[in-house]
């Protein structure tokens, strides 16, 4: 099955080749683990991504931001917050 | 945000002033609803405007506050952003009392500028006074625009010989930066850091929070609506401050209704639907999600080491997350001119 056939906005999946089975997609949609360790690969190799590769990223992410999937990211965040006249230190 | 009227107006004060404050009653019912979920380590914040117009409504949170600290067998902490216009003996004493952390909003030698006329000797008045409050943990936050810069370094350095304990500046958002004034800038921030480090070999200490070290061990991401809400004075819930003056007049919008959780009683009567629905949108307020001109913040090979407000970019760009080309440039003088500081420091105690 092709997922690009489907839905054009998944051709950056294909690129990926993502393997079309039910570990990684669901109703020909892949699952969201799956795209979050799709980002954390890009995110690995951030210093050496091609400007594809920088694309799908940005698709991946607005694709996650519209279906509103919980943030499930692995690489580590730390809370900051910048405006001083919010900053309340612990 | 216990009021959002303001009895100064600053020109980079983004915020749509009213005259609206938060009534005793939604106050009574935040706390009730919260305090059950507050950190041991957490703050009740009192916000504006300028809080202290409805000084009347922070004495009875606060009385409200010791009573559910009894009832839950806890303690909570108190702290207050405020321009000190109307700070006089009662309220020092009111804040001493009650172990207030108190953010200054004080632009040094701008203020006369950016701020009000003739606020400059009472605000520097105040801020002796509050120094021999021993309860009272001060702190200042100043912001320079292009037509102030040249005030920066001059100013940081007045706070830092009146040995304020924590010194935060930053520079306005909302106004565009030129060549010139970036220039300007860097000038400030050198003369910012070769005078920390002569304060530093003087006094082992460093105040201001530009030369501190940041450890650089992540991504930088936005807490709001995960370790802090914010109720506005109409009632709304949201996850910080900002977000309520970024969406001023953009209600209904569909932006508006991915952040603001909703007014208080609905938000009580339905958070287990509403919360996990909403804060999700929070969850993507993360450096590498953001966006400069030039792409993607996450393809940025400085990344862990910028942190931006995501709504206060908006005010310029009007993007939540959208950084627009001049702060990404003064972010990269910022962190140029922070490592030759923590270089030159380390260089210093290795000789010592």
């Amino acid at each position: 099955m092709s997922i690009q056939n489907q839905d054009p906005k998944f051709e950056w999946v294909d690129r990926y080749k993502i393997p079309t089975d039910d570990t990684t997609l669901e109703y020909g949609i892949p699952k969201t683990e799956y795209l979050w360790q799709l980002l954390e690969e890009i995110f690995n190799n951030a210093a050496t991504a091609t400007p594809e590769e920088k694309e799908d990223a940005e698709r991946i992410i607005a694709y996650l931001k519209g279906i509103n999937a919980p943030v499930n990211s692995p690489y580590h965040v730390v809370p900051r917050c910048p405006v001083g006249r919010v900053l309340l230190k612990p | 945000m216990v009021t959002d009227e303001c009895n100064y107006q600053c020109v980079y004060c983004p915020q749509v002033k009213e005259k609206n404050y938060l009534t005793n009653s939604a106050i009574k019912k935040a706390i009730d609803f919260f305090s059950p979920f507050f950190a041991d380590n957490g703050y009740v914040n009192f916000y504006g405007g300028e809080p202290l117009l409805a000084f009347n409504q922070i004495k009875q949170a606060i009385s409200y506050l010791k009573q559910t600290e009894q009832k839950l067998d806890r303690t909570f902490r108190y702290s207050i952003s405020t321009n000190a216009s109307l700070i006089d003996d009662d309220i020092m004493h009111f804040f001493d009392e009650h172990k207030f952390s108190i953010v200054l909003s004080f632009d040094g030698f701008a203020q006369n500028i950016s701020r009000h006329q003739n606020s400059f000797d009472k605000i520097v008045e105040t801020i002796v006074a509050l120094q021999k409050c021993s309860n009272i943990q001060l702190m200042t936050y100043s912001v320079f625009t292009p037509e102030t810069v040249h005030l920066l370094s001059k100013s940081i350095q007045l706070l830092m010989d009146m040995l304020i304990p924590d010194i935060d500046f930053s520079v306005s958002s909302v106004l565009p930066w030129d060549e010139a004034s970036l220039d300007q800038l860097r000038n400030q921030l050198v003369a910012i850091r070769q005078y920390g480090l002569e304060f530093y070999e003087a006094t082992n200490t460093l105040p201001v929070e530009f030369l501190r070290e940041t450890p650089r061990s992540g991504v930088s991401r936005c807490d709001a609506g995960q370790d802090r809400m914010c109720i506005t004075p109409d009632g709304m819930l949201w996850g910080c401050p900002v977000f309520p003056n970024f969406f001023q007049g953009k209600e209904g919008t569909s932006e508006y209704k991915k952040y603001c959780f909703g007014d208080l009683d609905m938000f009580i009567a339905n958070h287990s639907r509403i919360y996990p629905e909403i804060v999700t949108n929070y969850t993507y307020l993360r450096q590498d999600f953001f966006r400069a001109p030039q792409g993607l913040c996450l393809f940025c090979p400085d990344l862990e080491d910028c942190s931006v407000c995501p709504v206060y970019v908006a005010f310029s760009s009007s993007q939540i997350g959208e950084i627009p080309l001049w702060l990404c440039q003064i972010k990269k003088v910022y962190r140029q001119e922070k490592k030759l500081f923590l270089d030159a420091l380390h260089n210093l105690n290795v000789h010592q």
